[in-house]
């Protein structure tokens, strides 16, 4: 059980790093070309689940 | 866990890689699409402001015009809108002339759309008659079988029963039994505000204008130096440009142009309506405005002439209100920015009679799809008659359009136009597009176009022949 649930702490940990960097990387290229991104994904989604990756690794890492 | 690394950025790679080919449209060609029962859910889109919200409620056009916004990465050169729509019953029925055109934003300061036809009710019905012929693009109706095509109509040059409909037919317009004025009088127009286009008339003469304009900007500190432009057209085409005439307070200009052949020239002043033209000189004896005139500081009242017996009046100043004299009828301008639609009975007998305006006022803008001149010597026609809701269908014989007939599907129409990108403008939130359906003029509730889907196709350059030419350009300076 507890295998399982480092296992997953990983692969939320290697999410959270990949939601960080797509966040940043479509902020810098909306900033620098109006309407990139925006046109066709509401970044808004890519913030929430970067937030559930945050809140999942803060509670499980700390128990 | 690697595999899952390599997985996620090679996606997230690949995913970045597809948005900048959306957005750079590196081919040459982009389509955009907004269909207004499937709103956007992951992304924004790139249609945006339509509006104004009273005119536009959720997919139903209520009021005219309606603008949009099309938000594009780059310059292109040419669009194809294509539009699925349906119009209201009550529309269809009540309305007795129904014409729809879009079209895209060419000049911001005069707020001036280049618009084409997608919907004409008159030419529809046409078309479910016999003597329709569609070729080359061009729709071409004649009442009785006359001419094999529409190539034998226009060589025949038989133009007083013919309309035309979205069509620039160059023929060579001759005045019958014009001779110069052997006087040295000088045809003088006073105090017009803004751009403006009128039509000369010369043969064996020089054309020459002098122009006197003003800069009446209220904040001349604060604002950058005004600017305007000249353009000569002959038989449609732009013969003579002054791009750019840049001025602060005041600006004398004379055109002066020899060796032109008899005919009509088209002279088009583009500015905005801070600019006062102060005066307008010429020894040419025939000038007519068209379509649009905005008198103002008239000292001595004005007096008008139009070959029109419907008039859009609109006072602009508040000292200017008063009352309008049109032929025999007296009607009051007593409201400020409100456009009082007149229309006079014409007289049966004599048709061709010119309709006098006249009035004390200081000025007024005046519009119709006519020519305004400011003496009935002063005038000639050198326009052919085009289709618009005050063409009696009796009367036409043969009628020409540059037209392409909507598609029906069930209730809906769909209908394609192509339009030209170069020279419209493209500012931060893109290109500005127009829909103008001018018979839903006063909101009603049951009268409206419903849209169903816009999808605009963009072509212009591809990266490469666009990045060449950068180059290019560089290495020449």
């Amino acid at each position: 059980m507890k295998n399982l649930k480092d296992k997953s702490i990983k692969y939320v940990q290697e999410l959270f790093y990949f939601f960080s960097i797509a966040f940043v990387l479509f902020f810098l290229l909306e900033m620098i070309w109006p309407n990139f991104v925006l046109a066709y994904f509401n970044i808004n989604f890519l913030l929430v689940a970067w937030i559930l990756s945050v809140f999942y690794l803060l509670f499980n890492k700390n128990n | 866990m690697k595999k899952l690394r390599i997985f996620l950025y090679s996606f997230l790679f690949l995913v970045t890689i597809i948005l900048a080919v959306f957005y750079f449209a590196p081919f040459g060609k982009v389509t955009y699409r907004h269909n207004f029962s499937r709103q956007y859910f992951l992304g924004k889109g790139f249609f945006h402001k339509f509006g104004p919200s009273e005119r536009i409620i959720d997919n139903k056009i209520m009021g005219d015009p309606v603008y949009f916004y099309l938000n594009s990465p780059r310059n292109f050169s040419q669009a194809k809108l294509k539009i699925k729509y349906l119009i209201s019953p009550q529309a269809l029925e009540n309305n007795k002339y129904i014409n729809i055109e879009t079209g895209v934003l060419v000049d911001k300061e005069n707020w001036q759309y280049s618009l084409s036809p997608i919907f004409n009710n008159i030419l529809s019905n046409l078309s479910e008659s016999q003597n329709v012929q569609i070729e080359d693009g061009l729709f071409f109706y004649q009442k009785n079988d006359d001419f094999k095509n529409y190539q034998e109509f226009l060589d025949n040059n038989n133009l007083s029963s013919s309309f035309f409909y979205n069509y620039n037919f160059n023929y060579n317009y001759h005045l019958p039994d014009y001779s110069p004025s052997s006087s040295d009088e000088i045809l003088t127009i006073n105090n017009i505000r803004g751009s403006h286009s009128f039509y000369v008339y010369l043969k064996d003469e020089d054309l020459k204008i002098d122009f006197s304009f003003l800069n009446e900007s209220k904040n001349k500190q604060n604002d950058s130096p005004k600017n305007l432009s000249i353009f000569v057209y002959y038989q449609d085409k732009i013969i003579f440009s002054e791009d750019n005439l840049f001025f602060d307070n005041s600006l004398e200009h004379q055109l002066n142009l020899s060796d032109l052949p008899e005919g009509a020239y088209k002279i088009e002043i583009k500015t905005n309506n801070d600019i006062l033209i102060k005066t307008i000189k010429t020894p040419l004896s025939k000038l007519v405005f068209i379509n649009k005139v905005r008198l103002d500081n008239q000292t001595a009242g004005l007096a008008l002439f139009s070959d029109k017996n419907n008039f859009r009046i609109k006072a602009l100043e508040s000292l200017c209100l008063g009352e309008i004299k049109i032929d025999d009828n007296v009607f009051p301008i007593d409201k400020i920015f409100q456009q009082f639609n007149i229309v006079i009975d014409k007289n049966n007998n004599n048709p061709k009679q010119l309709t006098k305006i006249s009035s004390d006022s200081c000025g007024f803008l005046f519009e119709n799809n006519g020519l305004f001149s400011f003496s009935e010597e002063s005038f000639f026609n050198p326009t052919l008659n085009k289709l618009d809701e005050f063409t009696n269908i009796e009367t036409i014989d043969f009628l020409l359009g540059n037209f392409k007939l909507p598609k029906k599907i069930d209730n809906y129409y769909i209908s394609e136009v192509d339009i030209n990108l170069i020279g419209a403008i493209r500012d931060k939130d893109g290109y500005g597009f127009v829909i103008s359906a001018p018979f839903l003029k006063n909101i009603d509730n049951l009268q409206y176009i419903e849209i169903k889907e816009i999808e605009i196709e963009l072509n212009g350059k591809n990266l490469f022949t666009k990045i060449k030419e950068e180059i290019n350009e560089k290495f020449k300076r």
